[in-house]
């Protein structure tokens, strides 16, 4: 599991300015937030399930930024 | 441990963001907090109070939705019972279509209990930013779907109508989320003895989650049993026209619609 892409998932929902930053480029995002690059790989796959076990975050936790 | 008190609030729709800065500081200083959340929304309020209770399991333990009710309920009173400040916190607003907040509410009053509700950012507040709808300009009737249909108020289509969880449309027992088309046909055609069948309507859903987009999908009244209606759905319909200006009622104060100032929303409704 890993607390930076927790940090991370928390912080979009609490930050419209993130959010945006976020869907222009979402690559700096993940890594200013220092987001493995295997998670990395997941979002962008869009692999949810992936993300869940990987991270070992819940499902509603993942469709925050997987849906 | 101080004397029992309870705060009723409310987390918003979207977990995190919606939190206001009043809750905030009232869930970090209860004593125990009970929440009526989703796991986004409990790990939101575990980092402002790590100690906060989950009620949702009170979902799955009872059947129908009257008894999860009287069991979250129950909960939050049993911890007023242990004293010090009981923060009970619900999805949305807490006192919006939230029968346990006032529930609980009125029994720790009954019981000489200090308690009060706060507000929360509901589905009405995301709708009316979604929709742009400013309910000044139109006026807005707003009721629950079910009861909107099982007890006719009077519409006024030159105001907006807002119709509440369609989703338990025909729901009779009150045990499932599901709506019933026969039902939902029967409403259009109440609507349509209002409304054109032509009038075209809104379903709308807040977005819950900030990088997905609230769902505004238009739909005429004559085919509205096609749509698919979900837990979070809400049927918008706009006014027909702009309410008529009454001479009698100006005249009864001495004044003629010329005396009557300039005002951006008239103008702008009257277009």
């Amino acid at each position: 599991m890993s607390e930076n892409t927790k940090k991370m998932l928390l912080a979009l929902s609490e930050d419209p300015n993130l959010v945006s930053e976020y869907k222009q480029d979402p690559k700096t995002v993940m890594d200013r937030f220092g987001v493995p690059a295997e998670h990395q790989e997941l979002i962008g796959q869009g692999d949810k399930e992936g993300l869940q076990k990987a991270a070992g975050l819940d499902d509603e936790m993942c469709r925050l930024i997987i849906f | 441990m101080a004397a029992a008190r309870l705060s009723v609030v409310g987390t918003g729709i979207r977990p995190g963001g919606h939190l206001t800065l009043e809750t905030r500081h009232l869930l970090a200083g209860a004593d125990r907090v009970l929440a009526v959340v989703d796991g986004l929304g409990l790990e939101h309020l575990r980092r402002i109070n790590p100690a906060a209770e989950s009620l949702q399991d009170c979902y799955r333990q009872s059947p129908g939705r009257e008894a999860s009710y009287a069991e979250m309920v129950r909960r939050i009173l049993a911890a007023l019972d242990r004293g010090g400040h009981v923060c009970a916190a619900f999805y949305g607003h807490p006192g919006v279509f939230v029968w346990p907040a006032h529930e609980c509410i009125r029994q720790a009053r009954a019981r000489g209990l200090e308690a009060r509700l706060y507000p929360g950012i509901s589905a009405e507040d995301c709708l009316f930013a979604d929709l742009e709808l400013d309910p000044a300009l139109h006026g807005c009737q707003s009721y629950e779907a079910m009861d909107f249909f099982l007890y006719p108020r009077l519409i006024d289509t030159s105001a907006a109508l807002v119709l509440w969880q369609m989703a338990a449309l025909g729901d009779v027992r009150r045990d499932r989320f599901e709506a019933d088309p026969a039902w939902v046909r029967a409403l259009a055609e109440v609507l349509m003895a209002d409304y054109p069948a032509e009038h075209v309507a809104t379903v709308y859903e807040a977005a819950t989650f900030p990088l997905s987009e609230p769902r505004r999908e238009p739909i005429s009244l004559a085919r509205l049993h096609q749509v698919s209606f979900s837990q979070a759905s809400t049927l918008y319909l706009p006014p027909l026209a702009a309410p008529r200006l009454s001479e009698q009622r100006l005249a009864r104060l001495g004044l003629v619609a010329e005396d009557l100032g300039p005002a951006a929303y008239r103008r702008y409704r009257d277009r």
